[in-house]
């Protein structure tokens, strides 16, 4: 009898067991995603916009509206969704990215939905610009339109942002956060064998191992062997409880109550909703198809209609009615006691797209604030409100002719190219124009005020390698030019 | 009131008033659109754009907020007139 015999038999009680299946084992990566609560379900796509209305309580439909306005805005949106959609698990819990069985409609999904946004990155343009640079010559009034339109976008996606922060303290006990809260993901999702022997610890067993006689002198031979045979036998049977555990049991039984969780917190949600659905109801679907339907006719008929006297602003009217028939839905809709905010996006953006055109159409001859404009072959007339005005003269391709520029206030930059001959005159004497020289080199010569002389300031430059004109006339009540001539020859 | 009608939704008054805004706002421009020549009925705007001079635009923030202020009034002024509807009338003092 010696002391060694015991411990190696005690060191084989515990050996490394199989690897579980590789369909329970899970990156900590997915583990955290999983813990975020997101599921992708009620979708018409991939269900984002529905797991992300889910999570922060916003009504799935203004959660679809703010995507598809800032992706028509030309957010990169559609990027954004191919990706939540491969990393989100849907009901079942299946995330796409995994390829595990019954990824493939979902990977499917993901694919089109980055062609679609290589697509739209490939166009370049957003929607609405696209549509106002082609429908609408003259695009000045868009770009504020833009503008205060991505603020709002902006300002939507932090909305969302905080909403969720705030949600996050006190969301709903979700599933995967771990079989008990001492015990990390990873060790909760595979299946603890593996977890235990390796931190050393005793492994689980649905038996008490039997207890060892102890080795001094007090245990007999005979009681040993007993004691060996009983642990033997232990020891098989527990190597059994093991393997079946291993084997899918367990697995199975762990993703089963997985599965409950889920649809506890499912109907816990669903039921959260149609609370909030029956204490303000929202449009139904039929109505709003209804609206879009009637918004179609509307405009087509308008468009029509305006077709034989006033085509070129058939298009503006069109859009115009359909957001005239999203309204006035959105008033019966509020008489019906429904909420109408998709409605009201909708009508919204048609109002921005025909109201920008109108605004267009109305002053299509005027230009946007600080613009480079180079001189035509030929005569030209500028309009320009506000803002600096840069005019490049004695380009490779400008010849004579006469530039009339109407201007409410603002800088007028003239830059004088070597190679053309300038008459410049004001309408007015207030203000003040300045004249810098500079050499063929690019040298700084001189520079000179202009002096007013009945009424108005008049400049001239003559270059004697040249015969072509350009004459520059502007009307502006006060004006301030800053003309830069360059190769000046002194 | 009744039960029935403090469960029942109430009547979505502000989808109703944006609803109106926004009809009154594209009624307007296809009104606009469809005189003979549009840019001589709204020939007033060219020389008030002119005129425009850009330190004007800050005034933009006192008119929003200003504007808000009184969205504010009168959101409050509609529920206290809701609440006094709802709330039995206090008995009068000398009755």
């Amino acid at each position: 009898m010696t002391d060694n015999t015991v411990p190696a038999d005690r060191v084989e009680v515990a050996p490394e067991p199989p690897r579980p299946p590789a369909a329970d084992t899970e990156v900590r990566f997915f583990l955290w995603l999983r813990s975020l609560g997101i599921v992708r379900d009620d979708g018409w796509l991939g269900g984002v916009c529905g797991a992300i209305a889910q999570r922060t309580g916003v009504d799935p439909l203004i959660v679809r509206g703010i995507v598809v306005v800032v992706t028509v805005l030309g957010f990169p949106a559609l990027w954004l969704y191919a990706i939540a959609w491969a990393l989100l698990p849907d009901r079942a819990g299946r995330i796409p990215l995994q390829m595990r069985s019954g990824s493939g409609p979902g990977l499917a999904g993901v694919a089109l939905t980055i062609v679609a946004a290589l697509v739209t990155t490939w166009a370049g343009n957003s929607f609405i610009e696209l549509v106002a640079t082609v429908a609408y010559p003259g695009r000045w009034v868009w770009s504020f339109v833009e503008a205060s339109l991505w603020f709002a976008g902006i300002g939507a996606v932090a909305a969302i942002l905080i909403l969720f922060l705030r949600r996050r303290s006190a969301r709903l006990e979700l599933p995967h956060t771990g079989v008990d809260g001492a015990v990390s993901g990873t060790a909760a999702v595979s299946g603890g064998a593996a977890v235990f022997v390796g931190n050393g610890a005793a492994p689980p067993s649905h038996l008490p191992e039997p207890v060892e006689p102890l080795a001094d002198a007090l245990a007999s031979a005979e009681e040993l062997d007993v004691w060996r045979a009983q642990h033997a036998a232990w020891r098989e049977q527990h190597d059994a409880w093991r393997r079946a555990q291993t084997d899918g049991s367990a697995a199975a039984e762990e993703r089963a109550r997985r599965q409950a969780e889920y649809a506890a917190f499912r109907a816990e949600a669903r039921r959260v909703r149609a609370e909030a659905r029956a204490m303000r109801p929202r449009t139904s679907i039929a109505f709003v198809t209804i609206t879009i339907g009637a918004a179609v006719v509307a405009a087509t008929g308008v468009w029509l209609v305006f077709q034989p006297q006033a085509e070129e602003r058939s298009v503006q009217a069109a859009v115009l009615a359909a957001a005239a028939v999203t309204a006035v839905a959105m008033i019966v809709a509020g008489a019906l006691r429904r909420r109408s905010g998709f409605l009201a996006a909708i009508t919204m953006i048609l109002l921005l797209i025909g109201g920008s055109g109108l605004a267009t159409y109305l002053v299509d001859d005027m230009i946007g604030p600080d613009r480079y404009v180079p001189m035509p072959d030929g005569d030209q007339d500028l309009a320009q409100p506000w803002g600096q005005l840069t005019l490049d003269v004695g380009g490779p391709y400008d010849e004579s002719g006469v530039t009339r520029i109407e201007k409410g206030t603002g800088t007028v930059w003239i830059t004088v190219n070597p190679g053309v001959d300038v008459e410049f005159e004001t309408t007015s004497e207030t203000g003040g124009v300045l004249v810098e020289n500079y050499s063929d080199d690019g040298q700084f010569l001189d520079q000179e005020a202009v002096d007013a002389q009945g009424g108005r300031f008049t400049w001239s430059h003559d270059d004697p390698r040249t015969s072509r004109t350009r004459t520059i006339i502007l009307d502006q009540s006060e004006v301030d030019v800053h003309i830069q001539t360059w190769g000046v020859q002194k | 009131m009744s039960d029935q009608s403090i469960s029942r939704p109430g009547i979505r008054w502000p989808g109703i008033v944006w609803g109106a805004l926004f009809a009154l706002a594209a009624g307007a421009g296809i009104a606009l659109l469809a005189v003979p020549e549009p840019d001589q009925a709204v020939g007033w705007i060219r020389p008030l754009l002119f005129e425009l001079r850009p330190e004007w635009f800050g005034a933009v923030v006192p008119l929003t907020i200003g504007a808000l202020v009184i969205a504010l009034g009168v959101v409050w002024v509609v529920q206290r007139g809701r609440r006094s509807e709802e709330a039995p009338a206090a008995p009068t003092p000398g009755d």
